[in-house]
């Protein structure tokens, strides 16, 4: 009977320990959903006002949220994140309009051959996010007045494309080499898909998961606005785990303009995905045509007072 | 083709006229209207001290939770007088920023009310047997100096500090200083143009009171009817200021500003007819001299 | 006699339609003319009763602005790295002050037509004062950002908040067309990038000019984690 109840006891111990383990292993961070969500090509503000809603809710209630509740974000994120870009069926030898080029990209090198190189990180937008380069040639990186033109260029010197070029790291310590980041953005949806197809499949997995910020916000504005759809949906469910609720203002092929909004229907946010330049100007037209309106009917009455009034008279 | 040449003149020295009339009535309300002791006066009728100093208390009452001294030590420490004589200092001062000149007027003090503080703090320090007194000064002084900032702006009721910080004051500063002048050339302008209708149109000198006539007319209307419509459009009472006293002073005084408007439209008006009445007159009596020519307007 | 009665009809037809030709000529110039009036008078008014004194819910879009009294002595201690305060959607958050601009002009969290009627605004999704990367202000080039292209380089500027004075000094003059985000972008350098429409009769620019600014002073009134330690 001693044994029976030491046994079960033990047991029972060991299940209550290995579940702590798994569960400790398992329970995300606000920190990690917050590096996801940065990861995946959420906005510093929109990632802000979650975490204000976060705060206000912790404050009145220490118990709103768990890590049960960072790891569904955390899945979401990644779930919606594969609605925006996905791998997409091996198509090497195409012809990629906004790249002309014919040639599919480097060969993947085996460790033995190429220096190791870091797997490009995917981050934030600064340099040190970025994976290195032969020319060290971060997106992102310091405005030099003049703009890089990016990726609607010929391809017509190899050499010089290298210095472009991001390198990547396969699990196995192969490597390849994929375009730069703003040469990536300028393409075009269709392009981007094209490109993509162009790697093998693990080659897409790992292309797709080092995949800057800026690059998914790109892919995301130029998704069909069907698809768009389906990204916003998802984007709600996350928004919603914060208290947060959605609504698409403006959803075309070239833009998303969405609104989030509290409980109390206070408007907290408005995100965009892209950069967006201001209309700073006011349209005068309307009322400069008012004006001219006005001034050619006098006029107009001018001519007509002088022909009847003053030619008369002078006929006289 | 003489005859139009004179109309057409005419006609452009009547748009002229039109404008410069609408100026010389704007320039002379406003410099009539838009002064230290008309806003001193207006915010003494409006009863504004009153509004402020219950302002004061709300504030207090705020900001007892988190300062822990009850309203009663500022409010019962200040008296509508006092009130009356910051705000006009206020007032005063915002003028002299316009005319570019620095306010002679003395400063802003409340002996009894930094009496009240004071006598707070050592109420509580004796009670709290809190006996570091370089500290307990520190703190009354700041706590003085608070008070007399917040019931400053308080006092703000027509912005000035605001508009002189942000800069708009001294935008103004570029023409206030010369309102009067602009008034007297305005006035003299209006006076050289129906001299050059009576030149232009010297073979019929009475047409000098006809166009001087429609040209006060349409200033007129232009004048009146707008500040009719904003005065009877109720636009004045959405204005959206949380601050009573501030929504006070400035409704009252653009009420002011667009009754007067109203006046001088109208005034200008009734001169504009007079001159018609004159024109026809005029007009007639040369028509019975030489009754061959009653068209036109040369 | 008919002929006179006709030439006296047509006299008194003449003397009553030109008052209507002057005063329709005179409303033509006045509707022009009156434009940048009620601009100036737009700013004046919106800096006069800038600071907490109006509150204009938007209840169709949610949108609530929110205008604070932004500090501008600070008489404590300044630290070079601080704590960035994160502005809520549509508040007043900080202050441009320059002697080229003139007046003040209040700065707004967030990009939204009435914001561009009430001051300037920062994009959302370009960093706030203080923080690291390009902060992106706009404003309508007929009212808060009509001074703008006085600007030269070498000028300064300075933007107040209520967690710290940043000063910048103008680097660059810069145009683009509106098509053209390469100014708007999220850059690693600390810089601020103001803008507004291209001056165009018609008011209907598709061209923006403006200036890029580099971050020459921080004083922060929290020190930052690095500064505690």
């Amino acid at each position: 009977m001693r044994k029976l109840i030491f046994i079960t006891a033990a047991a029972g111990a060991m299940l209550i320990t290995g579940s702590a383990f798994a569960a400790e292993a398992q329970a995300a961070t606000l920190d990690q959903v917050v590096a996801t969500a940065r990861e995946y090509g959420y906005s510093e503000d929109e990632i802000q006002t979650a975490l204000n809603k976060y705060e206000t809710d912790m404050a009145a209630d220490p118990y709103a949220y768990d890590e049960y509740d960072m790891d569904t974000i955390i899945d979401q994120i990644k779930m919606n994140g594969k609605r925006v870009v996905d791998t997409v069926p091996y198509n090497p030898d195409v012809t990629i309009p906004g790249l002309a080029t014919t040639a599919a990209p480097d060969t993947a090198t085996t460790a033995a051959d190429q220096p190791t190189e870091t797997t490009a990180a995917a981050g934030s937008d600064s340099p040190a996010g970025t994976s290195t380069s032969a020319a060290g040639n971060t997106q992102g990186g310091s405005n030099n007045g003049g703009g890089q033109s990016n990726g609607g260029g010929s391809q017509s010197d190899p050499a010089a494309e290298v210095s472009d070029d991001i390198t990547l790291t396969m699990p196995d310590g192969s490597t390849f080499t994929r375009i730069s980041a703003e040469r990536f953005i300028a393409l075009s949806y269709e392009d981007k898909l094209l490109y993509l197809g162009t790697f093998t499949p693990e080659q897409q997995a790992v292309f797709i998961e080092n995949l800057t910020p800026a690059e998914r916000r790109s892919m995301m504005k130029q998704l069909p606005t069907d698809k768009k759809a389906e990204v916003v949906d998802g984007m709600k469910d996350i928004a919603g785990n914060f208290g947060l609720n959605l609504s698409v203002d403006e959803m075309t092929d070239d833009s998303l303009v969405i609104a989030m909004k509290d409980e109390n229907g206070k408007l907290v946010s408005v995100s965009r995905a892209g950069d967006v330049i201001e209309d700073t100007g006011y349209d005068r037209r309307g009322i400069l045509a008012f004006a001219a309106g006005l001034l050619t009917l006098g006029l107009t009455g001018i001519v007509a007072v002088s022909k009847k009034y003053f030619g008369r008279c002078a006929d006289e | 083709m003489k005859s139009l040449g004179r109309y057409l003149v005419s006609l452009f020295l009547s748009v002229v006229m039109v404008f410069v009339s609408i100026a010389a009535i704007a320039a002379l309300v406003l410099t009539v209207n838009v002064t230290s002791s008309k806003l001193c006066k207006m915010s003494d009728d409006s009863n504004l001290p009153e509004v402020v100093i219950g302002e004061i208390g709300k504030y207090y009452k705020n900001k007892y939770n988190t300062t822990g001294i009850p309203a009663e030590v500022y409010t019962s420490a200040i008296t509508k007088e006092d009130i009356s004589a910051e705000i006009e200092r206020n007032i005063v001062s915002g003028f002299y920023s316009m005319e570019k000149e620095s306010s002679e007027s003395s400063q802003f003090s409340l002996p009894e009310l930094e009496n009240s503080i004071s006598d707070f703090f050592d109420n509580y320090a004796a009670e709290n047997g809190f006996s570091d007194t370089e500290k307990l000064e520190a703190r009354k002084q700041s706590e003085i100096k608070s008070a007399y900032k917040v019931i400053s702006n308080q006092c703000d009721v027509f912005r000035f500090n605001s508009l002189k910080e942000h800069g708009v004051l001294g935008k103004l500063s570029k023409v206030y200083p010369y309102r009067r002048v602009g008034v007297v050339s305005l006035l003299c302008a209006s006076l050289l143009i129906m001299v050059i209708f009576l030149a232009v149109n010297h073979k019929e000198k009475p047409a000098m009171l006809y166009w001087t006539g429609i040209s006060e007319i349409i200033a007129g209307i232009f004048t009146a009817v707008p500040a009719a419509v904003f005065l009877s459009s109720g636009k004045l009472s959405a204005f959206t200021i949380k601050q009573p006293q501030i929504f006070t002073a400035y409704t009252s005084e653009i009420h002011a500003i667009a009754m007067a408007f109203l006046a001088a439209g109208l005034a200008v008006l009734v001169v504009g007819i007079a001159f018609i009445i004159l024109y026809k007159i005029f007009s007639t009596r040369d028509e019975s001299v030489a009754p061959t020519k009653p068209l036109p307007i040369n | 006699m008919s002929d006179k009665k006709k030439k006296s009809s047509g006299s008194i037809a003449l003397h009553i339609i030109t008052p209507c030709i002057v005063a329709v000529i005179c409303c033509g110039i006045a509707v022009a003319a009156l434009i940048k009036p009620y601009d100036k008078l737009k700013v004046y008014l919106n800096l006069a009763f800038m600071d907490e004194l109006k509150t204009d819910p938007d209840s169709s879009s949610g949108l609530v602005i929110t205008e604070s009294e932004i500090t501008e002595e600070h008489t404590g201690e300044t630290y070079e790295t601080g704590k960035v305060i994160y502005p809520t959607f549509g508040e007043m958050y900080a202050i441009i002050k320059s002697e080229k601009l003139g007046t003040d002009i209040p700065v707004y969290w967030g990009s939204k037509a009435e914001l561009l009627e009430k001051g300037a605004c920062q994009a959302n999704s370009s960093s706030v004062i203080g923080n690291e990367g390009n902060s992106v202000i706009s404003a309508h080039v007929d009212t808060f950002f009509a001074d703008l292209s006085s600007l030269e380089v070498g000028d300064v500027l300075t933007i107040n908040t209520n967690y710290g004075s940043f000063t910048y000094t103008v680097r660059e003059l810069i145009e683009f067309s509106d098509t053209d985000k390469k100014y708007v972008t999220q850059k690693t350098d600390n810089r601020l990038t103001l803008y507004t429409c291209k001056r165009d009769v018609l008011g209907n620019a598709n061209q923006r000019a403006g200036v890029i600014c580099d971050l020459t002073e921080s004083r922060f009134y929290t020190a930052g984690e690095e500064a505690e330690k």
